[in-house]
């Protein structure tokens, strides 16, 4: 488990981070969702242990990660700006890592770039964006670290490969209980992926929480009422988010479970009525408006 | 299969790869390092193989050359250092470069290793890698001189000693660089403070070396430049100043090269190895308050990047001082004081700013941190009021005599000049020989000329370049171990009987003359092929090549021992001058003024029957021709600053006995130089020519002046019409 308690850190005059607490749990994909800026890349550094906090604590597994090589040794950092040594090849970079992480798996490494079409004996530097993308998850994967930390590394990925790398993020999950934590700018980019999102804005975790459980506690109800009075009555004492009307139709975002919400809705008379999925932004836009932000504006493009 | 099953081997490779590809740059220097060692010896020795070949030289002749071949490349005179400054600047910049990355922080920080751990692997990295580069060639290099029968035990003592000091300086450069890296953020600003850090000690030794000589009078250029703290200096000072002896005789041969040239290179290493701790402790220091987030700024530490501005603000300002004295030295006057300060604060304000926007790369700082700046245009007024106001008393103090061991007068002409292919070898120096125990007669002799040198340097500057008196540099070796240069004049005259005590003693004598100290010159005048002794006066030259150097030099010292006393000496001139010359493997060369009552020398010559007379008589002198240079002036009452330059000189020739028997009585020679004499006994207004009935005739004559008060009435008449 990752916890970050209370963690601080200013650029010069810029405050980067601002009393963050966060909580990672094993086996679970983590998403880092957040504008540029907002420090989802300064709490993956935190938490690889290249930069360190002015304030707060950070623990993998309950031991302090800064410059602490028994640590490390359980984290893969991909970083934004993927580095390969000059005029590596995959194959060597491969060597590298084995030198460095005792657990790494170079026959695994093999038959993944095999699978992904990547030719090992070729210059990285040849390679395309997305290709040494590819490169860096691959390595990231057969590190075989508890944790893989993943900055913007999905962003720019095509469906194909997204889904075989999210295959492949599941069976390490399954086999040896992978935690990969993922940061992005753009939330439709984590939606398919992550268990768990924490949404980062100006230094500060607006939220952070289970994306199933988010789901299972809010849904969007599209319906028509009988009348003004079955209205009142069917929505008294529901926690409604966001309500939409177009001419009779009511769109409608209520916290709270399924069933409870149906009982409500059978106090009343409707013309129409249907419980929706709600998308993740969805989800994420009703629960920001709540606490003030609208993050369409910074997180959804 | 895991990385944990890794064999030694595999991990050795991937070591390997990792220094392939994190150090690259060895790959490009291994190279030059190849070809400066392995290349340069094959040919220097080859060279000197057909050199031998072409001018017959001997077997041991053409030994002695191959070995100085060999040591030129691998030995004390190399030049190889040049690359070892290259390799370590390369591999600092190199190995520490991804602190300029975000990214690349991410990929070394993020790795399983401590900070600590990673420095370390980058320091092994480096030295070993360096290491190998420099001593495979090396080795290989050696090799092939012993098999071209180029290598005695010197050459491979030398080798590894300055392999030893390759290392040395590596550390040294490579701290410095490292230091630099760590410091900033950027590569270019990275690149400017190393070469500001290694350049910063030698800026500061020669600004106060020149503003030492531009605003005190009694400064003298024999004063040692010494920097301190700079492995560049260390190196290049030591290379241009020694030819570490190498080029004298069999030297490079003998036992003693080695211990001889340890003692040379000792002061400059131990400054080196100084350097390297000094760098390699603020580095490890630096690496602990660095922060990763550096990467990208210029130099984040303000303390440093204010210590730093201030620096190279303050010297800028002094250089633009001197800049300001260089351009006008030639016409300075006091006035010109004001200008210098200005363009110095001016300068110091320009740099301020410039180095804000270099430290920002935004223009939008050119006026931003002004304290820093303000502070270093303290300290440069602070430096130039020391400076102008002489408040270190540097032209007022006079050690008192009591806690000075013993004094030296230093004379920069030399009695022998010797080379070996080419290269100037000997380097006789008074200080090395003179020790004047009389401190009491010295320090006044040493305050009036203080005193007279800075009316000199005012005469100077308001254009008066009369001479007030003998000048000289004196040195005071102090009880407390350092040494005082000055450069005083001490006035004629006055002070002439504590001259007497001093010019005369024997100390003074056998620290002065070479004679004293010529063995070499003996041994080389025994095995010499070509070697002649000439007699030259003004008027005749006869040589002898049946002669013997010692028997000359013993005759010499004998008559410097009982005829060279001040007090004569100063109201004569040399009469002739006795030039001693060996040419073949060797060239040297060696003049002695001979004065009247040189009566040893002049016996010996006279045996060598090369010694025709001293002064030419009425006889054998076909014509005088005196030169007028201001006729219907008389410089003796008129200041020649009041004479238009116009004046067209009159000329009289004379060829009866008696008007040249007169002109000669009153003349002196200016064919030699005499330096205790008083030149302003002379009347300078009079040029006289004279022609022997001799050879001497076809080359125009020699030539002498008129004595104060002794110019005869009738040239006075004759060349005033």
């Amino acid at each position: 488990m990752i916890e970050l308690i209370d963690l601080s850190k200013k650029f010069d005059e810029v405050q980067a981070l601002s009393k963050v607490s966060l909580g990672i749990a094993d086996g679970e994909v983590f998403g880092m969702v957040g504008t540029n800026g907002a420090g989802k890349s300064t709490i993956l550094r935190i938490i690889s242990g290249v930069i360190r906090p002015d304030e707060g604590i950070v623990c993998v597994d309950k031991r302090p990660v800064y410059d602490n090589p028994d640590v490390k040794r359980d984290i893969f950092y991909i970083s934004d700006e993927q580095y390969f040594l000059p005029g590596s090849t995959p194959e060597e970079m491969a060597d590298y890592y084995g030198s460095i992480y005792p657990s790494f798996d170079k026959l695994s490494f093999h038959k993944l770039c095999e699978g992904f079409g990547l030719d090992r004996k070729r210059r990285i530097n040849t390679f395309s964006k997305g290709m040494k993308k590819q490169v860096s998850i691959l390595l990231g994967l057969s590190a075989n670290t508890k944790y893989l930390l993943l900055d913007e590394t999905f962003d720019g990925l095509d469906p194909v490969v997204r889904q075989s790398v999210k295959s492949l993020f599941a069976a390490h999950m399954a086999d040896r209980g992978l935690t990969p934590v993922i940061a992005s700018h753009n939330l439709r980019e984590l939606e398919d992926i992550c268990d768990h999102v924490g949404l980062l804005h100006k230094g500060g975790v607006i939220l952070s929480q289970d994306i199933e459980d988010m789901k299972m506690g809010m849904q969007k109800v599209q319906c028509v009422f009988a009348s003004d009075a079955d209205e009142e009555k069917i929505l008294k004492g529901l926690d409604v988010l966001v309500h939409e009307k177009r001419g009779r139709l009511h769109t409608i975002t209520i916290r709270g479970e399924r069933e409870d919400i149906e009982a409500a809705f059978k106090r009343g008379e409707t013309v129409f009525f249907e419980v929706l999925s709600l998308s993740l932004e969805e989800i994420f836009i009703s629960e920001t408006e709540v606490v003030g932000y609208d993050i369409r504006k910074f997180v959804l493009g | 299969m895991t990385s944990a099953n890794l064999s030694l081997v595999n991990r050795i490779k991937m070591h390997r790869t990792y220094v392939g590809r994190t150090l690259w740059i060895s790959l490009v220097l291994l190279p030059f390092f190849a070809v400066y060692f392995i290349l340069g010896v094959i040919m220097m020795v080859s060279r000197a193989i057909n050199y031998a070949a072409i001018y017959n030289q001997s077997a041991q002749e053409l030994y002695h050359e191959k070995l100085l071949a060999v040591h030129r490349i691998v030995g004390f005179s190399q030049i190889g250092f040049i690359l070892v400054i290259i390799s370590a600047i390369l591999f600092a910049l190199q190995g520490f470069s991804y602190v300029f990355n975000m990214g690349q922080m991410d990929f070394f920080l993020s790795q399983p290793t401590t900070r600590a751990q990673r420095i370390r692997k980058n320091y092994i990295n480096a030295f070993t890698t360096f290491f190998a580069i420099y001593f495979l060639p090396l080795l290989i290099s050696l090799v092939i001189a012993a098999v071209m029968g180029a290598v005695n035990s010197n050459i491979i003592a030398a080798a590894l000693l300055e392999t030893m000091r390759a290392v040395i300086l590596f550390a040294a450069i490579y701290n410095v660089s490292v230091l630099s890296v760590l410091l900033t953020g950027s590569l270019p600003i990275a690149i400017l403070l190393t070469a500001t850090f290694l350049a910063v000690p030698v800026v500061i030794s020669g600004e106060i070396e020149l503003y030492k000589s531009i605003f005190f009078a009694t400064y003298s250029y024999a004063e040692p430049f010494n920097v301190y703290l700079s492995p560049l200096f260390d190196r290049f000072g030591l290379f241009f100043k020694e030819g570490f002896g190498a080029y004298s005789g069999n030297y490079i041969a003998s036992k003693s090269f080695i211990a001889d040239n340890l003692k040379l290179i000792i002061p400059g290493e131990a400054d080196t190895c100084l350097v390297a701790i000094i760098a390699f402790c603020l580095a490890l220091i630096v690496s602990k308050l660095r922060k990763a987030e550096w990467a990208g700024k210029s130099i984040p530490l303000r303390p440093v990047r204010w210590c730093i501005k201030i620096t190279v603000c303050v010297l800028s300002g002094l250089a633009g001082g001197l800049v300001v004295y260089a351009l006008y030295s030639a016409v300075w006057n006091s006035r010109l004081y004001f200008m210098m300060v200005a363009v110095m604060v001016l300068v110091t304000i320009f740099v301020g700013c410039m180095a804000e926007v270099i430290f920002e790369s935004s223009i939008k700082r050119f006026f931003k941190g002004f304290p820093q700046t303000v502070m270093a245009l303290a300290i440069v007024v602070l430096v130039f009021i020391i400076y102008r106001g002489d408040l270190l008393g540097f032209d007022s103090f006079v050690p008192a005599p009591e806690k000075i061991s013993s004094c030296a007068i230093l004379n920069s002409e030399k009695t022998f000049q010797r080379y070996n292919s080419g290269y100037l070898v000997n380097d006789f120096s008074a200080k090395d020989y003179m020790h004047l125990t009389d401190t009491q007669s010295f320090v006044e002799i040493a305050k009036v000329g203080m005193k007279t040198q800075k009316e000199r340097r005012k005469s100077e500057q308001m254009g008066n370049y009369d001479s007030l008196g003998y000048n000289m540099t004196i040195l005071y070796r102090l009880k407390s171990g350092g040494e005082m240069y000055r450069s005083v004049t001490v006035p004629y005259d006055i002070v002439d009987d504590r001259l007497e005590k001093i010019i005369s003693s024997d100390e003074y004598k056998e620290g002065s003359f070479e004679c004293f100290h010529d063995d070499d010159m003996r041994e080389l005048d025994k095995r010499a092929q070509n070697r002649i002794l000439r007699y030259t006066t003004p008027v005749s030259v006869s040589e002898t090549r049946d002669f013997s150097y010692a028997e000359f030099s013993d005759a010499y010292r004998e008559d410097i021992k009982e005829a060279f006393d001040f007090s004569r000496i100063k109201n004569l001139m040399p009469i002739g001058s006795v030039e001693f010359e060996v040419s073949g493997s060797e060239y040297a060369y060696a003049g002695f003024d001979i004065y009247e009552g040189y009566e040893n020398s002049i016996a010996l010559l006279d045996k060598y029957g090369i010694y025709y007379g001293d002064v030419p008589g009425p006889d054998n002198i076909a014509q005088i021709r005196v030169t007028n240079y201001y006729p219907g002036y008389d410089l003796e009452e008129t200041d020649q600053s009041e004479i238009p330059e116009t004046v067209d000189s009159q000329s009289a020739t004379y060829y009866d006995s008696k008007s040249v028997r007169e002109i000669l009585d009153g003349a002196v020679s200016t064919s030699f130089y005499n330096q205790w004499y008083n030149y302003n006994n002379n009347n300078s207004q009079y040029g006289i020519q004279i022609t022997s009935k001799n050879n001497m005739g076809e080359y125009g004559g020699s030539y002498y002046t008129f004595i104060k008060g002794k110019v005869p009435q009738f040239v006075i008449e004759d060349t005033n019409k």
